[in-house]
């Protein structure tokens, strides 16, 4: 189990520094500035989005749960 | 018996003269001690208008009452709300007022119904006038007409629930709709026995007395009316992010629909009370909800404009009671306050770029707008921004919806002002890793074109900001109006 958790996140590392390396240049912002764009939607991409996808289908599954909710008073 | 009557108020226990103006079957002695406790002292006078025809009456009236054995009224009667300024002539039917607009010293009217029980049909108050109301809330303006004058009057709709044919679910759905259909002309008016009809699947014949409705009904009822409904269920009570929604959404100028499962109640949430300053010391990054006092409710068991507070036992209930609640979108609004939440954390890793202060000091703040709107509120401002900005907010080709996200620093929430703000695509897809049309600060923004599927970088524009570094740089606060408690 632990070993697994390891593997991952060396692959997510790999990618990241795949990622970071291939940093084009943005008119306007030094290298540095690109890089700390790059991470911010590599970010989004590993960290946020998978957040956001999981979050949404909690709120699915109680969404229809309530949805039998009795209101009357 | 002529149709008007006018009540002169030294105090609002003069209210008590309802009884002996009013017939019984519209519950005056109720009404009367319902109006001396949720009004100010501002109110002055009430002309009383008997043989009222009341569109949301009649629908029950028709479809409901006619076919009952008991005899029920086809008319209802109402109530106008006036201050100290203006007066009556009975002979004459005249209302004098000093200036130019009667409407400046009208608070609005009340109908009431001749069913008995439940009499408070529909109500359009000024939150000007209801006692202990506070903060921010979602209007429209409602025309009126009384004795041959045409006023407006700001205010959310209210009416109690009938009690037999129609329940707090409804009474809340037929508000939030109400709302809709003064507010924006893409949705039509439903009167009450529509709404009761829209919540089920068939028509049983006739209008079968309520025995109440489930959290689905109010859903099918919002999509009935042509909205895109979407329930928000709480995890637990620390699902403090539930709560950062339900503010944005509000923030937004979307009431809602919320249901209190414990309670068995719903109510419909038409604003909240910001603290001017931020309370404690923060931990991580702070967001608007953090800084609410009390939310405003349209409760069918009050006047409307009933302070919910965030907390405590003081009141019927508190926020915690709320569990979940439903927002109904207009078409083409894909990407939920839920994934905003999530991502307004990451914009504090842009912080070397836009020369943002640390996510500890932060208040972030969120929620629905238009593109138009936007580019409205800075042509109003342009003074606050580098032309340059303007020019490129201008030329963006913005969906129609958008979120913004607003930051700021404690001391900059408590002046109305921020530090950096960022436009997102509210039609963006959830797995969208660059969902942003623009991000920006007082020296820098990001200004992404959203031109080329999977590459957010390309056609990305960065722009080096001059002269807003000591402006007003001012909290967006558009679609919500402030209450001036008279």
């Amino acid at each position: 189990m632990a070993n697994t958790a390891k593997r991952k996140r060396k692959v997510t590392v790999k990618k990241m520094i795949k990622k970071r390396a291939a940093v084009p240049s943005i008119a306007g912002l030094t290298q540095s500035e690109a890089t700390t764009l790059q991470d911010f939607f590599a970010a989004m991409q590993d960290q946020v989005v998978p957040e956001i996808v999981r979050e949404e289908e909690e709120r699915r599954v109680l969404a229809a749960e309530s949805r039998r909710w009795p209101l009357k008073s | 018996m002529s149709n008007h009557a006018w009540i002169l108020l030294r105090s609002n226990a003069d209210l008590a003269q309802l009884a002996s103006e009013v017939s019984v079957e519209f519950d005056p002695s109720k009404v009367a001690q319902r109006l001396t406790d949720g009004l100010s002292s501002a109110v002055k006078a009430v002309l009383i208008e008997r043989n009222y025809v009341d569109k949301d009456y009649r629908s029950t009236f028709y479809n409901y009452y006619a076919k009952k054995g008991q005899r029920y009224r086809p008319d209802c009667v109402r109530l106008h709300f006036f201050d100290s300024t203006v007066t009556f002539d009975s002979a004459t039917l005249t209302l004098r007022w000093p200036g130019e607009r009667l409407e400046d010293h009208y608070f609005g009217y009340m109908v009431l119904r001749p069913t008995g029980i439940g009499t408070i049909g529909r109500t359009v108050l000024s939150p000007d006038v209801r006692a202990g109301a506070r903060g921010r809330i979602i209007t429209a303006a409602h025309k009126v007409h009384v004795l041959g004058h045409r006023l407006l009057i700001e205010g959310f709709p209210s009416m109690d629930q009938h009690i037999d044919i129609s329940v707090c679910a409804h009474a809340a759905c037929w508000s939030i709709l109400r709302h809709y259909s003064v507010r924006y002309s893409v949705y039509r008016e439903y009167l009450t026995h529509d709404i009761t009809r829209m919540a089920h699947q068939f028509n049983p014949g006739g209008l079968v007395p309520s025995k109440g409705l489930d959290v689905s009904h109010a859903e099918r009822v919002f999509q009935e009316a042509g909205t895109f409904p979407m329930i928000v269920t709480r995890k637990n009570k620390s699902d403090t992010s539930f709560y950062r929604q339900l503010h944005a959404y509000v923030e937004s100028g979307f009431p809602l629909f919320a249901a209190m499962h414990g309670m068995r109640h719903a109510i419909a949430i038409v604003g909240s009370e910001l603290s001017a300053a931020p309370l404690g010391r923060p931990t991580r990054m702070r967001n608007a909800w953090d800084m609410v006092k009390s939310l405003v409710a349209v409760d069918d068991n009050h006047l409307p404009y009933l302070s919910v507070p965030t907390t405590g036992v003081a009141a019927d209930y508190s926020s915690d009671q709320i569990d979940a609640f439903i927002v109904a979108f207009p078409e083409k609004v894909f990407y939920p306050a839920d994934a905003v939440d999530r991502s307004t954390n990451t914009l504090s890793k842009l912080a070397p770029i836009l020369g943002l202060p640390s996510q500890k000091k932060t208040i972030g703040r969120y929620f629905l707008s238009t593109g138009s709107a936007l580019r409205q509120f800075m042509r109003s401002r342009v003074s606050e921004f580098d032309p340059q900005l303007l020019l490129e907010i201008m030329e963006l080709p913005f969906a129609q919806y958008v979120w913004i996200v607003e930051l700021s620093t404690g001391d900059e929430w408590a002046q109305g002002q921020i530090c950096a703000r960022a436009v997102l695509d509210a039609t963006a897809s959830l797995r969208d890793p660059a969902p942003y049309w623009l991000i920006h600060s007082r020296t820098r923004a990001l200004v992404f074109g959203r031109q080329t599927v999977g590459s957010p970088t390309t056609g990305m524009k960065v722009l080096d900001l001059k002269g807003m570094e000591s402006t007003a740089f001012t909290r967006w606060d558009q679609n919500l109006r402030p209450i001036q408690s008279k």
